[in-house]
Protein backbone atom coordinates (compact mmCIF):
# COMPACT_ATOMS: atom_id res chain seq x y z
CA UNK A 1 0.00 0.00 0.00
CA UNK A 2 2.74 2.10 1.14
CA UNK A 3 4.16 1.68 -2.29
CA UNK A 4 1.65 2.50 -4.20
CA UNK A 5 0.85 5.57 -2.63
CA UNK A 6 4.78 6.79 -2.92
CA UNK A 7 4.61 5.55 -7.34
CA UNK A 8 1.35 8.14 -7.19
CA UNK A 9 2.99 10.94 -5.13
CA UNK A 10 5.94 10.86 -7.61
CA UNK A 11 3.44 10.68 -10.61
CA UNK A 12 2.00 13.70 -9.47
CA UNK A 13 4.72 15.65 -8.30
CA UNK A 14 6.56 14.94 -11.91
CA UNK A 15 3.93 16.08 -13.85
CA UNK A 16 3.25 19.12 -12.24
CA UNK A 17 7.25 20.21 -12.03
CA UNK A 18 7.37 23.79 -13.57
CA UNK A 19 10.64 22.66 -14.59
CA UNK A 20 9.35 19.78 -17.18
CA UNK A 21 7.06 22.25 -18.13
CA UNK A 22 9.56 24.87 -19.17
CA UNK A 23 11.60 22.50 -21.22
CA UNK A 24 8.68 21.31 -22.97
CA UNK A 25 7.31 24.31 -23.97
CA UNK A 26 10.16 26.93 -24.43
CA UNK A 27 13.22 25.00 -25.81
CA UNK A 28 17.03 24.13 -24.88
CA UNK A 29 18.37 27.65 -24.47
CA UNK A 30 21.25 28.25 -26.56
CA UNK A 31 23.83 31.03 -25.84
CA UNK A 32 26.08 32.61 -28.42
CA UNK A 33 29.15 35.19 -27.00
CA UNK A 34 31.01 37.34 -29.73
CA UNK A 35 34.61 38.34 -29.31
CA UNK A 36 37.00 40.06 -31.56
CA UNK A 37 40.93 38.63 -32.34
CA UNK A 38 41.75 39.99 -29.15
CA UNK A 39 39.10 38.22 -27.04
CA UNK A 40 37.40 41.03 -25.91
CA UNK A 41 34.04 41.09 -26.03
CA UNK A 42 32.11 43.56 -29.31
CA UNK A 43 29.25 45.41 -28.17
CA UNK A 44 27.81 46.41 -30.71
CA UNK A 45 27.27 42.93 -32.49
CA UNK A 46 24.09 41.37 -33.63
CA UNK A 47 22.81 38.13 -33.94
CA UNK A 48 20.15 36.98 -36.42
CA UNK A 49 18.49 33.85 -38.00
CA UNK A 50 18.23 33.83 -42.02
CA UNK A 51 14.39 33.60 -41.51
CA UNK A 52 13.62 36.42 -39.02
CA UNK A 53 13.60 39.90 -39.84
CA UNK A 54 15.33 41.47 -36.47
CA UNK A 55 18.97 41.23 -35.32
CA UNK A 56 19.54 40.97 -31.78
CA UNK A 57 22.08 43.05 -30.36
CA UNK A 58 24.38 40.89 -28.12
CA UNK A 59 24.84 42.36 -24.19
CA UNK A 60 27.06 45.01 -24.41
CA UNK A 61 29.14 43.95 -21.42
CA UNK A 62 30.01 40.62 -22.15
CA UNK A 63 29.10 40.03 -25.84
CA UNK A 64 26.96 37.35 -25.27
CA UNK A 65 23.49 36.48 -26.76
CA UNK A 66 20.96 34.17 -25.47
CA UNK A 67 17.70 32.64 -26.99
CA UNK A 68 15.63 29.19 -26.54
CA UNK A 69 12.90 30.28 -29.11
CA UNK A 70 12.47 32.70 -31.96
CA UNK A 71 9.69 34.74 -33.49
CA UNK A 72 9.58 34.00 -37.05
CA UNK A 73 7.83 37.39 -39.27
CA UNK A 74 4.85 35.00 -40.18
CA UNK A 75 3.90 34.53 -36.44
CA UNK A 76 5.25 31.33 -36.21
CA UNK A 77 7.86 30.53 -33.33
CA UNK A 78 11.10 28.59 -33.66
CA UNK A 79 12.07 26.76 -30.53
CA UNK A 80 15.54 25.00 -30.01
CA UNK A 81 15.26 21.54 -29.84
CA UNK A 82 17.49 19.31 -28.98
CA UNK A 83 19.22 17.62 -32.08
CA UNK A 84 17.76 20.31 -34.52
CA UNK A 85 20.37 22.38 -36.54
CA UNK A 86 20.39 26.11 -36.06
CA UNK A 87 21.35 29.18 -38.50
CA UNK A 88 23.08 32.07 -37.58
CA UNK A 89 24.58 34.91 -39.06
CA UNK A 90 26.63 37.07 -36.52
CA UNK A 91 27.63 40.68 -37.26
CA UNK A 92 29.23 43.35 -36.22
CA UNK A 93 30.20 47.14 -37.80
CA UNK A 94 33.51 46.92 -38.58
CA UNK A 95 33.84 42.87 -38.48
CA UNK A 96 33.34 40.28 -40.93
CA UNK A 97 29.93 38.45 -40.86
CA UNK A 98 29.89 34.73 -39.54
CA UNK A 99 27.12 32.61 -40.25
CA UNK A 100 27.30 29.23 -38.03
CA UNK A 101 25.65 26.53 -38.16
CA UNK A 102 24.78 24.38 -34.63
CA UNK A 103 23.69 21.28 -33.82
CA UNK A 104 21.45 21.72 -30.30
CA UNK A 105 22.27 19.76 -27.68
CA UNK A 106 20.53 19.00 -24.53
CA UNK A 107 22.23 21.16 -22.60
CA UNK A 108 25.23 23.79 -22.38
CA UNK A 109 24.55 25.00 -25.46
CA UNK A 110 27.18 27.98 -25.86
CA UNK A 111 28.91 29.06 -29.27
CA UNK A 112 31.91 30.88 -28.77
CA UNK A 113 32.48 33.41 -31.98
CA UNK A 114 35.54 35.27 -32.59
CA UNK A 115 34.62 38.39 -35.35
CA UNK A 116 38.29 39.33 -38.03
CA UNK A 117 38.08 42.95 -38.36
CA UNK A 118 37.76 44.10 -41.98
CA UNK A 119 41.09 44.77 -42.77
CA UNK A 120 41.68 48.34 -44.34
CA UNK A 121 43.48 48.44 -47.50
CA UNK A 122 44.76 52.21 -47.34
CA UNK A 123 48.15 51.72 -49.46
CA UNK A 124 46.64 50.52 -52.46
CA UNK A 125 44.94 53.47 -53.10
CA UNK A 126 46.88 56.08 -55.03
CA UNK A 127 47.41 59.37 -54.57
CA UNK A 128 47.04 61.35 -57.44
CA UNK A 129 49.28 64.83 -58.47
CA UNK A 130 47.32 68.11 -58.41
CA UNK A 131 48.30 70.00 -61.60
CA UNK A 132 48.71 73.67 -62.04
CA UNK A 133 45.97 75.98 -63.46
CA UNK A 134 46.97 75.80 -67.07
CA UNK A 135 44.81 76.84 -69.48
CA UNK A 136 46.98 75.00 -72.16
CA UNK A 137 50.34 73.19 -72.00
CA UNK A 138 53.21 75.84 -71.66
CA UNK A 139 55.59 75.32 -74.99
CA UNK B 1 81.34 37.43 -125.65
CA UNK B 2 83.51 40.61 -126.31
CA UNK B 3 79.73 42.43 -126.35
CA UNK B 4 78.89 41.01 -123.16
CA UNK B 5 81.60 42.27 -121.26
CA UNK B 6 80.99 45.32 -123.19
CA UNK B 7 77.44 45.70 -122.24
CA UNK B 8 78.69 45.42 -118.32
CA UNK B 9 81.08 47.53 -118.42
CA UNK B 10 79.13 50.25 -119.96
CA UNK B 11 76.30 49.30 -116.82
CA UNK B 12 79.37 49.69 -114.24
CA UNK B 13 80.63 52.90 -115.80
CA UNK B 14 76.88 54.15 -115.61
CA UNK B 15 76.10 53.21 -112.36
CA UNK B 16 79.59 54.86 -110.92
CA UNK B 17 78.26 58.12 -112.78
CA UNK B 18 74.51 57.66 -111.47
CA UNK B 19 74.87 56.51 -107.57
CA UNK B 20 76.85 59.32 -106.15
CA UNK B 21 73.99 61.53 -107.92
CA UNK B 22 70.88 59.60 -105.94
CA UNK B 23 73.31 59.39 -102.90
CA UNK B 24 73.80 62.89 -102.39
CA UNK B 25 69.78 63.63 -101.25
CA UNK B 26 68.69 65.52 -98.13
CA UNK B 27 70.11 63.97 -95.72
CA UNK B 28 73.60 65.34 -96.72
CA UNK B 29 71.94 68.88 -95.71
CA UNK B 30 71.09 68.08 -92.24
CA UNK B 31 74.50 67.36 -91.50
CA UNK B 32 76.24 70.25 -92.95
CA UNK B 33 73.19 72.42 -91.13
CA UNK B 34 72.95 70.74 -87.70
CA UNK B 35 70.37 71.85 -85.30
CA UNK B 36 72.95 72.06 -82.60
CA UNK B 37 76.06 73.48 -83.41
CA UNK B 38 77.97 74.10 -80.37
CA UNK B 39 78.75 71.53 -78.17
CA UNK B 40 76.84 72.44 -75.36
CA UNK B 41 73.58 71.57 -77.19
CA UNK B 42 72.95 75.78 -78.17
CA UNK B 43 72.01 76.33 -81.38
CA UNK B 44 74.68 79.01 -81.78
CA UNK B 45 77.25 80.33 -79.49
CA UNK B 46 80.51 82.05 -79.90
CA UNK B 47 84.02 80.32 -79.14
CA UNK B 48 87.47 81.31 -79.66
CA UNK B 49 86.82 81.32 -83.58
CA UNK B 50 84.39 83.49 -83.24
CA UNK B 51 80.10 82.68 -83.72
CA UNK B 52 79.41 79.31 -84.92
CA UNK B 53 75.91 78.73 -86.08
CA UNK B 54 73.98 76.13 -87.55
CA UNK B 55 75.35 77.36 -91.13
CA UNK B 56 78.76 76.55 -92.71
CA UNK B 57 82.39 77.00 -91.26
CA UNK B 58 85.41 76.76 -93.61
CA UNK B 59 88.59 75.42 -92.70
CA UNK B 60 92.05 77.20 -93.06
CA UNK B 61 91.95 77.62 -96.67
CA UNK B 62 88.74 78.40 -97.10
CA UNK B 63 86.67 74.89 -97.60
CA UNK B 64 83.18 74.56 -96.55
CA UNK B 65 82.63 72.35 -93.82
CA UNK B 66 79.94 71.40 -91.05
CA UNK B 67 79.53 73.74 -88.09
CA UNK B 68 79.38 70.48 -86.27
CA UNK B 69 82.41 69.10 -86.81
CA UNK B 70 85.10 69.24 -84.81
CA UNK B 71 88.42 68.64 -87.07
CA UNK B 72 88.84 70.05 -90.37
CA UNK B 73 87.70 67.83 -93.10
CA UNK B 74 91.18 67.91 -95.53
CA UNK B 75 93.66 69.69 -92.93
CA UNK B 76 92.54 68.12 -89.61
CA UNK B 77 92.40 71.54 -88.19
CA UNK B 78 90.62 71.94 -85.03
CA UNK B 79 87.57 73.66 -85.76
CA UNK B 80 85.72 76.41 -83.67
CA UNK B 81 83.96 73.93 -82.11
CA UNK B 82 86.35 71.50 -80.98
CA UNK B 83 86.48 71.62 -77.45
CA UNK B 84 84.05 68.99 -76.16
CA UNK B 85 84.92 70.16 -72.36
CA UNK B 86 81.93 72.33 -72.54
CA UNK B 87 78.93 71.94 -70.15
CA UNK B 88 75.31 74.22 -70.50
CA UNK B 89 76.16 77.34 -69.00
CA UNK B 90 73.81 78.43 -65.68
CA UNK B 91 71.35 81.27 -66.76
CA UNK B 92 72.13 83.40 -63.53
CA UNK B 93 69.98 86.39 -64.32
CA UNK B 94 66.49 87.74 -63.70
CA UNK B 95 63.48 85.73 -64.63
CA UNK B 96 61.40 87.40 -67.42
CA UNK B 97 64.25 87.82 -69.48
CA UNK B 98 65.41 91.33 -68.10
CA UNK B 99 69.30 90.89 -67.59
CA UNK B 100 72.01 93.83 -66.93
CA UNK B 101 74.48 94.14 -69.89
CA UNK B 102 77.91 94.38 -68.65
CA UNK B 103 79.35 95.66 -71.66
CA UNK B 104 82.77 95.61 -70.33
CA UNK B 105 83.41 91.79 -69.56
CA UNK B 106 82.07 91.01 -73.20
CA UNK B 107 85.06 91.86 -74.51
CA UNK B 108 86.81 89.23 -76.36
CA UNK B 109 89.79 87.88 -75.20
CA UNK B 110 92.56 89.08 -77.60
CA UNK B 111 94.07 85.67 -77.75
CA UNK B 112 90.67 83.67 -78.11
CA UNK B 113 90.76 84.10 -81.87
CA UNK B 114 93.27 81.19 -82.56
CA UNK B 115 91.47 77.98 -83.05
CA UNK B 116 94.13 76.04 -81.60
CA UNK B 117 92.01 73.48 -78.69
CA UNK B 118 91.90 74.80 -75.18
CA UNK B 119 92.27 71.74 -73.24
CA UNK B 120 90.78 73.36 -70.37
CA UNK B 121 87.30 72.83 -68.70
CA UNK B 122 84.63 75.29 -70.26
CA UNK B 123 87.18 76.91 -72.49
CA UNK B 124 84.58 77.86 -74.73
CA UNK B 125 82.18 79.50 -72.30
CA UNK B 126 85.39 81.11 -70.95
CA UNK B 127 86.36 82.63 -73.98
CA UNK B 128 83.29 84.13 -75.06
CA UNK B 129 83.23 86.63 -71.91
CA UNK B 130 86.42 86.50 -70.33
CA UNK B 131 88.26 90.26 -70.03
CA UNK B 132 92.16 88.70 -70.23
CA UNK B 133 94.01 86.34 -71.25
CA UNK B 134 94.88 84.90 -67.54
CA UNK B 135 91.19 83.90 -67.56
CA UNK B 136 91.20 81.86 -70.27
CA UNK B 137 89.77 78.00 -69.40
CA UNK B 138 87.98 79.46 -66.32
CA UNK B 139 84.34 79.50 -65.93
CA UNK B 140 83.31 82.57 -65.69
CA UNK B 141 80.28 85.05 -63.91
CA UNK B 142 76.88 86.24 -65.43
CA UNK B 143 78.45 88.19 -67.43
CA UNK B 144 79.34 84.73 -69.40
CA UNK B 145 75.72 83.97 -68.67
CA UNK B 146 74.10 86.76 -70.72
CA UNK B 147 76.36 86.35 -73.43
CA UNK B 148 75.00 82.66 -73.80
CA UNK B 149 71.27 83.79 -73.73
CA UNK B 150 71.92 86.62 -76.69
CA UNK B 151 70.02 85.34 -79.53
CA UNK B 152 73.24 84.44 -81.66
CA UNK B 153 71.21 82.38 -84.10
CA UNK B 154 68.72 84.99 -85.50
CA UNK B 155 72.14 86.67 -86.44
CA UNK B 156 73.63 85.38 -89.59
CA UNK B 157 77.10 83.81 -88.93
CA UNK B 158 79.15 86.12 -88.20
CA UNK B 159 82.36 87.21 -91.14
CA UNK B 160 85.08 85.36 -90.11
CA UNK B 161 87.19 88.59 -92.16
CA UNK B 162 85.67 91.18 -90.40
CA UNK B 163 85.50 89.63 -86.88
CA UNK B 164 85.34 93.12 -85.36
CA UNK B 165 82.14 94.69 -87.41
CA UNK B 166 80.67 91.26 -86.88
CA UNK B 167 80.39 91.67 -83.55
CA UNK B 168 78.29 93.94 -81.32
CA UNK B 169 79.82 97.26 -80.14
CA UNK B 170 80.05 95.98 -76.79
CA UNK B 171 81.92 92.80 -77.37
CA UNK B 172 84.48 94.29 -79.77
CA UNK B 173 87.69 94.06 -78.37
CA UNK B 174 90.00 97.01 -77.57
CA UNK B 175 92.84 96.51 -79.59
CA UNK B 176 93.07 94.41 -83.16
CA UNK B 177 92.65 90.83 -82.47
CA UNK B 178 94.39 88.14 -84.58
CA UNK B 179 92.52 86.95 -87.06
CA UNK B 180 91.35 83.51 -86.55
CA UNK B 181 93.51 80.76 -88.87
CA UNK B 182 89.86 79.33 -89.80
CA UNK B 183 88.42 82.38 -91.35
CA UNK B 184 90.06 84.23 -94.00
CA UNK B 185 87.91 82.19 -97.15
CA UNK B 186 84.51 84.06 -95.63
CA UNK B 187 85.54 87.22 -96.46
CA UNK B 188 83.08 86.50 -99.44
CA UNK B 189 80.70 86.49 -97.11
CA UNK B 190 78.04 89.16 -96.39
CA UNK B 191 79.15 91.62 -93.41
CA UNK B 192 76.49 90.88 -90.66
CA UNK B 193 75.43 93.97 -89.43
CA UNK B 194 76.21 94.48 -85.54
CA UNK B 195 73.42 93.25 -82.88
CA UNK B 196 72.75 95.85 -80.11
CA UNK B 197 73.68 93.37 -77.25
CA UNK B 198 72.03 95.50 -74.62
CA UNK B 199 68.66 93.80 -76.14
CA UNK B 200 69.28 90.04 -74.54
CA UNK B 201 66.03 88.26 -75.19
CA UNK B 202 65.56 85.27 -72.71
CA UNK B 203 66.39 81.93 -73.60
CA UNK B 204 64.60 78.84 -72.38
CA UNK B 205 66.35 78.25 -68.72
CA UNK B 206 67.44 75.09 -66.77
CA UNK B 207 64.34 74.62 -64.19
CA UNK B 208 66.32 74.88 -61.18
CA UNK B 209 67.24 78.17 -62.05
CA UNK B 210 64.25 79.39 -62.83
CA UNK B 211 63.09 78.69 -59.08
CA UNK B 212 65.99 80.08 -57.74
CA UNK B 213 65.18 83.40 -59.02
CA UNK B 214 61.77 82.74 -58.50
CA UNK B 215 61.83 81.64 -55.27
CA UNK B 216 64.48 84.61 -54.10
CA UNK B 217 61.66 87.43 -55.80
CA UNK B 218 58.79 88.51 -53.70
CA UNK B 219 56.87 89.23 -57.46
CA UNK B 220 54.24 87.15 -57.66
CA UNK B 221 52.53 87.83 -61.12
CA UNK B 222 53.77 85.14 -63.22
CA UNK B 223 52.51 82.32 -62.05
CA UNK B 224 54.41 80.16 -64.10
CA UNK B 225 56.87 81.14 -63.07
CA UNK B 226 56.51 80.34 -59.44
CA UNK B 227 55.19 76.59 -60.21
CA UNK B 228 58.83 74.84 -60.02
CA UNK B 229 59.68 76.94 -56.54
CA UNK B 230 55.62 75.61 -55.44
CA UNK B 231 56.45 71.86 -56.26
CA UNK B 232 59.36 71.76 -54.09
CA UNK B 233 57.21 73.86 -51.68
CA UNK B 234 60.06 76.88 -51.92
CA UNK B 235 57.86 79.66 -51.92
CA UNK B 236 58.97 82.12 -49.81
CA UNK B 237 57.34 83.65 -46.90
CA UNK B 238 56.67 87.18 -48.63
CA UNK B 239 55.59 85.50 -52.08
CA UNK B 240 53.48 83.27 -50.39
CA UNK B 241 51.43 86.79 -48.92
CA UNK B 242 51.83 87.78 -52.49
CA UNK B 243 49.70 85.19 -53.65
CA UNK B 244 47.12 85.32 -50.72
CA UNK B 245 47.11 89.31 -51.49
CA UNK B 246 46.29 88.47 -55.37
CA UNK B 247 43.65 85.49 -54.47
CA UNK B 248 41.86 88.53 -52.16
CA UNK B 249 41.53 90.82 -54.36
CA UNK B 250 41.74 88.82 -57.90
CA UNK B 251 37.98 89.42 -59.78
CA UNK B 252 38.52 86.41 -62.05
CA UNK B 253 37.50 82.87 -60.85
CA UNK B 254 39.89 81.28 -62.79
CA UNK B 255 42.69 83.46 -62.37
CA UNK B 256 41.98 82.96 -58.74
CA UNK B 257 41.85 78.50 -59.22
CA UNK B 258 45.25 79.12 -60.64
CA UNK B 259 46.63 81.07 -57.70
CA UNK B 260 45.24 79.09 -54.99
CA UNK B 261 46.82 76.05 -56.92
CA UNK B 262 50.31 77.08 -56.70
CA UNK B 263 49.83 77.53 -52.52
CA UNK B 264 48.00 74.10 -53.03
CA UNK B 265 51.02 72.55 -54.29
CA UNK B 266 53.67 74.83 -52.53
CA UNK B 267 52.13 73.30 -49.12
CA UNK B 268 51.80 70.00 -50.54
CA UNK B 269 55.98 70.04 -51.52
CA UNK B 270 56.61 71.34 -47.82
CA UNK B 271 54.61 68.21 -46.42
CA UNK B 272 52.55 70.87 -44.42
CA UNK B 273 49.18 68.48 -44.35
CA UNK B 274 47.48 70.87 -41.65
CA UNK B 275 48.00 73.82 -44.21
CA UNK B 276 47.28 71.51 -47.61
CA UNK B 277 43.98 70.99 -45.66
CA UNK B 278 43.19 74.38 -45.42
CA UNK B 279 44.21 75.71 -48.90
CA UNK B 280 42.42 72.66 -50.19
CA UNK B 281 38.91 73.15 -48.39
CA UNK B 282 39.20 76.61 -48.93
CA UNK B 283 39.54 75.57 -52.53
CA UNK B 284 36.74 73.30 -53.05
CA UNK B 285 34.51 75.62 -50.93
CA UNK B 286 34.81 78.76 -52.51
CA UNK B 287 36.68 78.24 -55.66
CA UNK B 288 36.32 75.90 -57.67
CA UNK B 289 35.31 72.14 -56.92
CA UNK B 290 34.66 70.31 -60.77
CA UNK B 291 38.56 69.16 -60.41
CA UNK B 292 37.92 65.22 -59.39
CA UNK B 293 41.90 64.77 -59.04
CA UNK B 294 41.24 67.05 -56.05
CA UNK B 295 38.11 66.33 -54.33
CA UNK B 296 39.28 62.28 -54.42
CA UNK B 297 42.75 63.62 -52.80
CA UNK B 298 41.24 65.78 -50.13
CA UNK B 299 38.86 62.99 -49.87
CA UNK B 300 41.59 59.96 -49.00
CA UNK B 301 43.29 62.64 -46.65
CA UNK B 302 40.06 63.01 -44.56
CA UNK B 303 39.77 59.39 -44.24
CA UNK B 304 42.94 58.85 -42.78
CA UNK B 305 40.93 60.90 -39.53
CA UNK B 306 38.37 59.35 -37.62
CA UNK B 307 33.80 59.23 -37.83
CA UNK B 308 34.48 63.20 -37.26
CA UNK B 309 35.61 63.26 -41.27
CA UNK B 310 33.63 60.76 -42.18
CA UNK B 311 31.20 62.87 -43.33
CA UNK B 312 33.68 65.19 -45.65
CA UNK B 313 34.76 62.17 -47.23
CA UNK B 314 31.95 60.92 -48.40
CA UNK B 315 30.79 64.49 -49.67
CA UNK B 316 33.83 64.96 -51.58
CA UNK B 317 33.69 61.38 -53.02
CA UNK B 318 30.53 61.99 -54.16
CA UNK B 319 31.75 65.03 -55.85
CA UNK B 320 34.58 63.50 -57.28
CA UNK B 321 32.34 61.24 -58.49
CA UNK B 322 30.18 63.61 -60.25
CA UNK B 323 33.20 64.60 -62.05
CA UNK B 324 34.40 60.94 -63.41
CA UNK B 325 34.18 61.40 -66.70
CA UNK B 326 36.95 63.70 -66.76
CA UNK B 327 39.14 60.38 -66.47
CA UNK B 328 39.78 57.60 -68.95
CA UNK B 329 41.10 54.08 -69.07
CA UNK B 330 42.90 52.55 -65.88
CA UNK B 331 42.86 55.90 -64.09
CA UNK B 332 38.86 55.63 -64.21
CA UNK B 333 38.49 52.33 -63.13
CA UNK B 334 40.92 52.56 -60.37
CA UNK B 335 39.91 56.07 -58.94
CA UNK B 336 35.86 55.10 -59.12
CA UNK B 337 36.83 52.22 -57.58
CA UNK B 338 38.67 53.96 -54.81
CA UNK B 339 35.95 56.13 -54.31
CA UNK B 340 33.98 53.81 -53.71
CA UNK B 341 35.46 52.46 -51.14
CA UNK B 342 35.98 55.40 -49.54
CA UNK B 343 32.91 56.05 -48.90
CA UNK B 344 31.68 52.31 -47.94
CA UNK B 345 34.40 52.82 -44.99
CA UNK B 346 33.28 56.02 -44.23
CA UNK B 347 29.97 55.27 -43.48
CA UNK B 348 30.81 52.27 -41.85
CA UNK B 349 33.04 54.48 -39.88
CA UNK B 350 30.25 56.61 -38.74
CA UNK B 351 27.64 53.52 -38.41
CA UNK B 352 30.42 51.95 -35.97
CA UNK B 353 30.70 55.32 -33.77
CA UNK B 354 27.11 55.73 -34.07
CA UNK B 355 26.58 51.83 -32.41
CA UNK B 356 29.05 52.72 -29.76
CA UNK B 357 27.10 55.61 -28.93
CA UNK B 358 24.00 53.76 -28.62
CA UNK B 359 25.59 50.74 -26.85
CA UNK B 360 26.06 53.18 -23.96
CA UNK B 361 22.99 55.60 -24.41
CA UNK B 362 20.13 53.67 -25.34
CA UNK B 363 17.71 56.55 -26.87
CA UNK B 364 14.80 56.37 -29.92
CA UNK B 365 17.59 59.06 -31.37
CA UNK B 366 20.77 57.04 -31.74
CA UNK B 367 19.01 53.76 -32.15
CA UNK B 368 17.50 55.72 -35.24
CA UNK B 369 21.04 57.41 -36.21
CA UNK B 370 22.58 53.69 -36.19
CA UNK B 371 20.00 52.62 -38.48
CA UNK B 372 20.26 55.37 -40.99
CA UNK B 373 24.03 55.02 -40.68
CA UNK B 374 23.96 51.06 -41.26
CA UNK B 375 21.77 51.91 -44.29
CA UNK B 376 23.74 53.84 -45.40
CA UNK B 377 26.86 51.89 -45.08
CA UNK B 378 25.02 49.02 -47.11
CA UNK B 379 24.02 51.39 -49.77
CA UNK B 380 27.19 52.66 -50.35
CA UNK B 381 29.29 49.03 -50.11
CA UNK B 382 26.55 47.71 -52.45
CA UNK B 383 27.61 50.38 -54.73
CA UNK B 384 31.12 49.48 -54.51
CA UNK B 385 30.05 45.48 -54.90
CA UNK B 386 28.71 46.19 -58.02
CA UNK B 387 31.14 48.55 -59.39
CA UNK B 388 33.95 46.05 -58.95
CA UNK B 389 31.62 43.48 -60.16
CA UNK B 390 31.02 45.77 -63.31
CA UNK B 391 34.61 45.97 -63.89
CA UNK B 392 36.14 42.73 -62.92
CA UNK B 393 38.14 43.90 -59.72
CA UNK B 394 38.39 42.74 -56.39
CA UNK B 395 35.06 42.17 -54.54
CA UNK B 396 36.26 41.05 -51.42
CA UNK B 397 36.11 43.62 -49.15
CA UNK B 398 32.78 45.03 -50.61
CA UNK B 399 31.03 41.90 -49.94
CA UNK B 400 32.61 42.21 -46.37
CA UNK B 401 31.29 45.58 -46.14
CA UNK B 402 28.25 44.96 -47.25
CA UNK B 403 27.26 41.74 -45.57
CA UNK B 404 28.65 43.32 -42.63
CA UNK B 405 25.97 46.33 -42.78
CA UNK B 406 22.96 44.18 -44.44
CA UNK B 407 23.32 41.29 -41.73
CA UNK B 408 23.09 38.77 -44.49
CA UNK B 409 24.57 37.55 -47.61
CA UNK B 410 21.18 37.52 -49.64
CA UNK B 411 20.94 41.11 -50.21
CA UNK B 412 24.69 41.51 -51.66
CA UNK B 413 24.66 38.38 -53.41
CA UNK B 414 21.50 39.00 -55.53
Amino acid sequence: MSLLLSFMLHAVVSTSSPAYAKGDDEGVPVRVVVRDEAKAPIATAVVRHPQEADRHRVNAVDGSWEASVLYLPDGSELRFTAGMTLNLEISAPGYTTQVLTYQVRNRRNQIDVTLPKIEAEDSQLEEPTISFGRDEPRE
Amino acid sequence: MNNLYRTMLTGLALSALVLPAAAAGWQSFSAAFPTSACQDGWAACITAGGAVGPGMLHDTAGRPIPSDGRLGWFDLQPTASFSPFVGLSAYSGPAGGTMPAPVASREPDPVAPSMAPQPTPGPDASIRTTPGPSTMGQPTGPADSSVRTQPVAAQPVSNPSQPVSSMPPSMQPSQPAPQPVAQPVAATQPVAQPTPISQPVAQPAPTAVIATSAAASTDCTDLVTLEPAAMMGSLTTAQGKCLEARLASESQQTTKAKISLVLINNADGKGDKAEWERLVKRHLEDIDRSDPDLCYKYSLQLSRGGAGRASGVIRWADYALENKSKWTGTTYKSRVFALYKLKTEAGNKLWQDAEATYTTEHTDENEAKSAKYRGMTKDFAREWLDYAKASAQDTKSAMQYCVSAAGTTAFCEG
